[in-house]
This record gives structure tokens, sequence and C-alpha cells, in this order.
């Protein structure tokens, strides 16, 4: 399909748009160790402990892909890869003092690298997925890292989930 | 029109704007530690300021590129110190572009409340809403505090607006049903301008770049056309700069095939905004990028009579692809 050519039937329509989650401070990435991402997103760190900082989807849709973007200041490693995954939440009852999760499920998005290209100082990535998800459900992602030779220092990472949908 | 169903013809083409309003405590800004019954507002960036008390803050906010509708914003927060279980009104202004330095005026809509009652749980949530838009409009979000018997302390949020609409009356027929992407970069820490100088977009709250060493990349999912670049410059003190223009431009770098990286011009802009006030600005463009491809965001500064100082950028490059 040509962005100037025309578009089937079923995919008029189809709108899309991201969420965006940042690891903002400065970070050692150990190797084969869980790392929670989180909304709060302005300068929060990959935490190791889920805080559970999820965005919502606007649209009944599927997640088709995650752009993301890493940056080590320090310390190069290689391409181990790490696994992406999102725990996805139902969200039942927002006008509620306390928010509970009766049902949620986990997905796995992808593989990624930490590896960072000398000269450049950041690398882009992009994983195409395709995970169901529904309007107001809430996307918390997560990674295994990548049993690493050396471990990534001083990592700022951000991580765009792409979500299509109605 | 029902989700799962068909669509009208005038429902085709339409397009996706997500806003983003974040605030973190730490990276050398203060905490928020909110009083009883203030009004917040959260800033239209991503540059870590404090949300202002009680002001509008329209000089930080962010612009519609869509005419079209609020669908519904989601929030998320954390913070050290759990609050009482009383809620926290969100609301929206917006502000017609015609009047982008007033703070007394503008549309305020209550859309919903949150609950910052819990510190290991930040209560994601949706809150949809229905509220026209024009483009070029500016939108800020501000917290209305109830009186806690206990404050929650050291509050970190985010915030993402999500806009439907068009930036045209009617896309043909040809390109409805492409979709949208736009790759963000923030610069927080204040910058002085030099002439003729190489800046680079940068992410996190960080200095702009000077030079070509450790640029700062996007990646694109879709391949299609950059068509759009919003950019917005602060003045956060210091000196106000000449109106000299500078060169706007776009790096393309493919990692697997280093023939289809190349360099575009995508307009011109100034840095001549008065003091605490923000330039805002739409470029429309038509470069090429492929999934995959990285992007890059700097400019080529001119040679100014009186060279800006403290300056704070943000800036998106809009995509559509398919």
């Amino acid at each position: 399909m040509n962005p100037n050519g025309s578009i089937s039937i079923h995919e008029q329509g189809i709108k899309s748009t991201h969420l965006r989650y940042i690891s903002c401070a400065s970070l050692t990435v150990l190797a084969s160790t869980i790392y929670y991402i989180h909304a709060p997103v302005t300068q929060t760190v990959l935490q190791t402990t889920s805080r559970g900082g999820g965005l919502a989807s606007p649209y009944d849709g599927f997640i088709t892909g995650c752009a993301i973007y890493n940056r080590n200041t320090n310390g190069l490693t290689n391409n181990a890869p790490s696994s992406l995954f999102v725990t996805i939440k139902t969200q039942k009852q927002i006008d509620s003092p306390v928010d509970f999760f009766p049902f949620s499920r986990t997905a796995f998005v992808g593989w990624f690298s930490f590896r960072a290209m000398i000269g450049i100082g950041a690398t882009g990535q992009f994983i195409d997925c395709r995970i169901p998800i529904k309007k107001g459900e809430v996307v918390e992602p997560w990674f295994v890292s990548g049993a690493f030779n050396s471990t990534p220092t001083s990592n700022l990472s951000e991580y765009n989930f792409v979500i299509e949908g109605r | 029109m029902n989700p799962k169903g068909s669509y009208k013809n005038s429902d085709n083409g339409i397009e996706t704007q997500v806003l983003y309003l974040n605030y973190g405590a730490t990276g050398g800004v203060s905490d928020l530690n909110p009083a009883d019954n203030t009004f917040y507002v959260a800033h239209c960036s991503t540059w870590g300021s404090l949300p202002g008390v009680n002001s509008l803050g329209f000089t930080q906010a962010s612009k519609s590129r869509l005419n079209g509708r609020i669908i519904g914003v989601s929030c998320s927060a954390w913070f050290t110190t759990t609050g009482s279980s009383l809620p926290v009104y969100v609301e929206l202004y917006i502000r017609n572009a015609n009047f982008p330095t007033t703070t007394s005026a503008g549309k305020k809509k209550r859309i919903g409340q949150v609950y910052w009652n819990d510190q290991f749980n930040p209560q994601p949530s949706f809150i949809p809403c229905d509220i026209p838009i024009k483009r070029g409009d500016s939108i800020s979000a501000t917290f209305l505090t109830p009186a806690w018997p206990t404050n929650p302390l050291r509050v970190n949020y985010t915030m993402q607006i999500f806009i439907e609409g068009r930036s045209t009356l009617q896309y043909p027929k040809k390109v409805q049903g492409l979709k949208n992407y736009d790759a963000l970069w923030n610069c927080a820490s204040n910058n002085a301008l030099s002439d003729s100088t190489r800046y680079s977009f940068v992410q996190f709250n960080t200095p702009l770049t000077a030079g070509t060493t450790n640029l700062w990349y996007q990646v694109s999912p879709y391949t299609g056309f950059i068509e759009e670049i919003f950019y917005s410059c602060l003045n956060a003190s210091g000196v106000q700069g000449s109106s000299e223009l500078s060169e706007l431009r776009v790096r393309i770098v493919d990692q697997k095939n280093p023939n289809l990286s190349g360099d575009y011009l995508a307009g011109y802009v100034s840095f001549d905004m008065p003091i605490s006030t923000a330039i805002t600005k739409f470029l429309p463009c038509e470069i090429p990028v492929r999934k995959g491809q990285l992007i890059n965001l700097y400019f080529i500064t001119g040679v100014f009579a009186t060279n800006p100082t403290t300056s704070r950028m943000y800036a998106y490059a809009h995509i559509r692809g398919n």
C-alpha cells in the first residue's frame, strides 16, 4: 500500500495514537533483570518493582508496535536481546477511591537491544506486534534485560506503544 | 458511529493527536506537595517545570493541530506519601489561538476526577470527554485539589490528552485511513544560542546539543511522510533575541540502507519571543520517511543581532503513513 495510493475499505476510519513512557534518569541496566517502565514519565527511572504506572488506551483495537529509543551515555554492550512485555489491566472503577483490577493479562511484545551506536549516541528500534486492547484498558510495560556481556550505564530510554483502532 | 461497525464517509480520514502533560519531582525541579483547595496547572510540555498555582499556564500550553474534539484524557500519578480518599478534579482549559498571551479568559471544562490516595497504585484512568477544539487552540489542564485531611507528598503525574479531528476540511479518498504518529523532542535546560551553529533537538529535559555528535533520534513507526512539524520555544528569562531566522531541518537515517538517508529543510523559525512567553508554530512539509528509519530534528541558527538566551524547546514531527 502506497501512502499516496488507495486505502482498502476496511482500513478506512482506523485511528492511531500512542502511549509514551520514558525513563529519564540515568540508570545502569543490569543483565537478566526485570524492569518496569512507568508512565509518570518526565523524570522517573526504570524500577525493579512495579509502581503500576500505566496509561489507558483511547481506542478499541490493537497495540501494533512499539518504538523504542535508547541512549547510554556510558557503557557499550552487545546485542544480547531484551524481551519486552505488556501487562494489560481492565479498568473497572475509575470513579472509585480505590481502583482494583480483577482482570489482567500479559503479552509478549518482542525483542529489543540496548546496544547504542557509536557516534550517534542513541538507537531507535521498532517492534511489530498485534495485541488486542479495549478502550480504557491500561497498559503497563516491563522488560527482562538480556544477558549482556557488559552493562549499559547511564541509560535513558523511551517507549512509544502505537495503538490503532476505533 | 458504532466503534465496531462501519464508518460513515464523513468519519474517514479522521486523525488523532496526543498531547503530553508530565511532571516529575526529581531532576532539578522542586517537589509538588499540593495544598488544599488549590488549582495546579499541568503544562502541555515535558519541560518538567513545576505546575503553577492559580495560573492558566498558557505561555507553555501546547496547541491542537486538528479541528475536532478532545475525546479523553489518560491520567496516572504516583507519590511518596499517600493522601486521603478525596477526589482531585481534572479540568481542561482551552484558549483560542487569537488570544495567546492573555491569562484570564478561555474555556474551562471539568471532565472528571482522580485520586491520589494510594502510593502503590497510581490509579491510571481514562476520562472520556467530548470538547470541541480548533486548530491552533492552546490546551492546559488543571488539578483542583480537595481539602485533604492528609495531603499527598511529592506528586508525579502524567496525562495524555487525545484529540480527534482533521488538519484540513476533508482529506481526499486516496489518503483517508492513513495513520498518524507524533515523534516528540523536548529540551528543558536553558540554552543561549550562538550564531550559525547547528543544534540538535534532544530528549529527557536535557540541553540542546551543539554540533553533530550525540544526535538524538526518534524512530518512525510508519512509512509515509512527515507532513508537519510543531515547534515551540520558551524564553524563561534572560535576553529576548532578535528576529533573524534559523533553519529548521530534518535528518533521516536509514540504518540498513544509507543511500536512503538524507537532510531536508522543513522551514524557518525565529527566537524573538518575549521573556516568559513561548513561540509556537506549525511548519507544513512533505518529507518522505520509512518505517524504522531514524529522525533527527535540528536547526541551524542565523546570525543574530541579539542572541537569545535561556531557550527551552519542544517539538514534534507529525508522521502520516500506513
